[in-house]
């Protein structure tokens, strides 16, 4: 019944998202916050959103897609959104 | 005499508008009764349209002209005629499209989704071939790609809006993020209004004390490459470029 299946966690899926923002986006570490706006503070657009969504496709087996990206504003909110889909994929894992 | 002038101009302006107006409708309306029943490949139907639109633009510029409200030049004329090249152009006034389109030989632009969506304006832009900005980045790289790569000329503002002062223009990425999905050369085009005029948040009827004169110049291509690191990611490299292309033209607005 109890089957284990590996699983990222919140923490993973931040740490991965900081570091793509400082080694694609010439983000500065010290402005990395789970608070910190995409948009507004770390000057990240459209394009860049897109990019980075590719490169946290490996957390994932389908897409987070960018119909998700339109409500996130902070950093916070793309961990949330791809934990929600990391959540649904190991639940129908499960069944 | 200055006053009377100044008067006359004020009135020139208000009656240009009417007629970019009305000329446009008409102009939309022909095109879309003659061109689109064709059947002949679309990309010949974006190609008559966009040369009725430059016949269109220079036939509007020669008016304001002889009803005295601006003079013009042109600088480095052959830059306007390549192909396959994006142009990226600083946006001082109301009127530079209208200036690029007379200039340049039959270019694609990329126009805000407003007009794309607007029923008076579509069907010119979708008969024109140009390219809506409709918020889909993706989409909208793909789409510019895909134009520069059959030899056409993009145009695009990369600043995004008009600019608001000049001394602190500030470029969006887009243009550098075509230019390197397009792998293709960049042909700066530097715009100077003197004295300003239709600013962005300027009405019309704010006619400056004189004549303004508009100078279009054609800078020599950028070669891509040689401004961004290939080793580094898509994200680095849209940055390294925009930052070359900003410096460009704060340089040269700056010796003005």
């Amino acid at each position: 019944m109890c089957v284990m299946i590996m699983s990222y966690s919140k923490e993973d899926i931040y740490q991965r998202i900081a570091d793509v923002l400082v080694e694609q986006f010439e983000v500065a570490a010290g402005d990395v916050s789970l608070e910190a706006k995409l948009y507004e503070d770390l000057d990240i657009d459209s394009i860049d959103a897109v990019n980075l969504m590719i490169e946290l496709k490996s957390f994932t087996v389908q897409k987070v897609g960018l119909n998700d990206f339109k409500e996130v504003s902070t950093i916070g909110d793309v961990v949330d959104a791809v934990y929600s889909v990391v959540q649904q994929e190991s639940q129908s894992n499960q069944q | 005499m200055r006053a009377v002038c100044q008067q006359w101009r004020l009135l020139a302006t208000g009656f240009s508008f009417l007629v970019f107006g009305i000329g446009a409708f008409v102009l939309g309306l022909v095109l879309v009764t003659l061109v689109s029943p064709w059947p002949v490949a679309e990309r010949r139907k974006n190609r008559w349209t966009r040369l009725a639109i430059r016949s269109f633009a220079r036939l509007y510029i020669r008016m304001m002209w002889l009803l005295g409200l601006l003079t013009f030049t042109f600088r480095n004329s052959s830059g306007f005629r390549g192909r396959g090249e994006l142009v990226v152009a600083n946006h001082p006034s109301l009127l530079d499209a209208v200036f690029l389109l007379a200039v340049l030989p039959a270019p694609c632009c990329i126009v805000k989704g407003a007009l794309a969506r607007n029923p008076l304006t579509s069907a010119v832009i979708r008969l024109a071939g140009y390219i809506p900005n409709d918020g889909d980045g993706e989409l909208l790289m793909s789409g510019a790609a895909k134009v520069i790569a059959r030899g056409e000329t993009l145009v695009i503002f990369p600043e995004g809006t008009r600019t608001q002062r000049p001394a602190e223009l500030k470029l969006r990425r887009g243009a550098a993020n075509i230019a390197l999905a397009a792998r293709c050369r960049i042909r700066p085009v530097i715009i100077q209004v003197c004295p300003p005029t239709l600013r962005k948040h300027e009405p019309w009827y704010q006619v400056p004390e004189t004549r303004p004169c508009f100078t279009l110049e054609a800078l020599d291509t950028i070669a891509v490459a040689e401004q961004v690191d290939a080793e580094r990611s898509a994200g680095v490299q849209a940055r390294q470029l925009t930052r070359h292309l900003q410096t460009v033209f704060q340089e040269r607005l700056q010796v003005a």
